[in-house]
């Protein structure tokens, strides 16, 4: 194993066993995602939304709840890192900013990607709407937008952590840079719950791609600026 | 032309808002020798400490390692990897995370092979090998400057940057302490510390600084500190 996969795997490990050791992150988020899910749920099929009418609205209550549950999650993931300057000595020990900060958006987009599996299956049960037959499709679009989701968010949060007021900096930063992926994911989505595939070589998937790309680099390449800075 | 010391600061100055921490500090420490700044509280050692650790980014000035700014993009990838840092405030730890587990994620950040035996040994080195199952969230200040220091050893740096070290250590942990220094000093690591212990200061270094309101008030060699400076530091 070279090294920069020995500090990739470690970096990854100890992640994972601080959010088992501390399980508010997990608790937080998808305690989140499911209240929100059940709030629209109410919000929308009690009300008397027929079956077109909650599929018309999924999209935008399927990506809503998971951009806000998101931001809950990446918010928490830095909080270890701060408390006692940990990440000082990882970035010192390492020196490869690059490595760590690629550690830190694989062990986000895992968690990250758990709750839009909760989401996803949350809003199943209840808002009652039928996705079995594009369920695989959707997952995998899901996975898609999560990449430059958690690229962007991971290299903000780690600006936000060493703010006291950082559940609100985070967010009103992010939101505004995830417009085009927003758009893509919503517009992606509902095209595949009304014409049931989605087009790869269309306008909304290809941005989604390009942004993930982007997003993934470009924040690879600022972190190191960012944490020294 | 004089041989460049390893260890080389240039005219450093740093101020908060409008409030100057420090006025053109310059002083340089070859390998294997020991540097210590002592002074009141607020004189600057903390802030001067932290720029020399490359934790801090001074106003003006200049802070190089065998001749290489450490501030600079490539210094991040080399030069942070040889200095060792020991903080008053933070030690770089996961508080979730078992102090062997928090030695081991080091070991492994700094490529050493074996490292659950290496850790171990460590750990029994400054006296944690109780503790190795605890979560360093529960241990006492003098038990995380003992794990620290062991993370010093697990490193093996080649510039050490002490701010305060004795702080919080038993008359054991201090012992420890005077032990590796004189181990590292031994291996050629050039050492720049903070302490308000002016005799032991004097016993263990080749030079002492004292630091006045930001500004290098006097110096002396081992042995002892004179003049204005280190009296108004003792009265």
């Amino acid at each position: 194993m070279t090294s920069e996969a020995k500090i990739f795997t470690a970096l990854i490990a100890k992640d994972l066993k601080t959010l088992w050791r501390r399980p508010t992150q997990l608790v937080a988020t998808a305690g989140f995602a499911l209240l929100s899910i059940i709030v629209a749920s109410f919000a929308f099929r009690q009300v008397g939304y027929t079956q077109q009418d909650l599929i018309a609205v999924t999209p935008g209550i399927v990506w809503l709840v998971f951009l806000f549950a998101g931001v809950v999650a990446l918010n928490y993931s830095f909080l270890p890192e701060y408390e006692d300057r940990a990440i000082e000595g990882v970035l010192r020990a390492s020196g490869s900013p690059a490595t760590v900060f690629l550690a830190k958006w694989t062990s986000n987009y895992l968690f990250v990607a758990s709750v839009l599996l909760i989401v996803l299956a949350a809003h199943g049960l209840f808002f009652g709407v039928d996705l079995s037959a594009t369920f695989a499709v959707m997952v995998s679009i899901s996975l898609i937008v999560a990449v430059g989701f958690v690229g962007l968010g991971t290299l903000l949060a780690a600006v936000a952590v060493v703010h006291r007021e950082r559940e609100l900096i985070l967010p009103l930063v992010l939101f505004p840079l995830l417009i085009p992926l927003l758009a893509g994911a919503v517009f992606v989505t509902r095209e595949l719950l009304t014409a049931g595939s989605v087009d790869v070589s269309g306008f909304w998937f290809v941005l989604i791609c390009v942004f993930d790309v982007v997003a993934l680099a470009v924040s690879t390449v600022l972190f190191e600026h960012v944490i020294a800075s | 032309m004089a041989a460049m010391k390893y260890l080389s600061v240039e005219g450093v100055s740093k101020a908060f808002g409008f409030v100057p921490a420090l006025s053109n500090i310059s002083f340089s420490a070859d390998r294997g020798e020991t540097v210590c700044f002592v002074g009141e509280n607020g004189a600057g050692k903390s802030t001067l400490l932290r720029c020399v650790a490359a934790l801090n980014r001074p106003d003006t000035g200049k802070i190089l390692i065998s001749g290489e700014n450490v501030f600079s993009s490539a210094a991040r990838r080399t030069i942070w990897r040889q200095i060792g840092v020991l903080e008053q405030e933070a030690f770089y730890f996961y508080e979730d995370l078992t102090c062997f587990e928090n030695l081991e994620l080091f070991a492994n950040l700094v490529g050493t092979d074996d490292p659950a035996q290496l850790v171990l040994r460590t750990l029994e080195r400054v006296g944690l090998s109780q503790s190795r199952l605890q979560s360093v969230r529960d241990l006492s200040g003098g038990m995380r400057k003992r794990l620290a220091l062991g993370r010093l050893l697990l490193q093996a740096p080649k510039l050490l940057v002490l701010d305060e070290p004795f702080a919080h250590l038993d008359d054991a942990g201090e012992d420890l302490l005077l032990e590796v220094l004189e181990e590292f000093r031994g291996a050629g690591v050039a050492t720049v510390f903070a302490s308000h212990r002016l005799e032991l200061a004097s016993r263990i270094s080749d030079r002492v600084i004292v630091l006045e309101h930001g500004r290098i008030v006097d110096t002396a060699a081992r042995g002892g500190v004179s003049g204005d400076g280190s009296e108004r530091l003792i009265q």
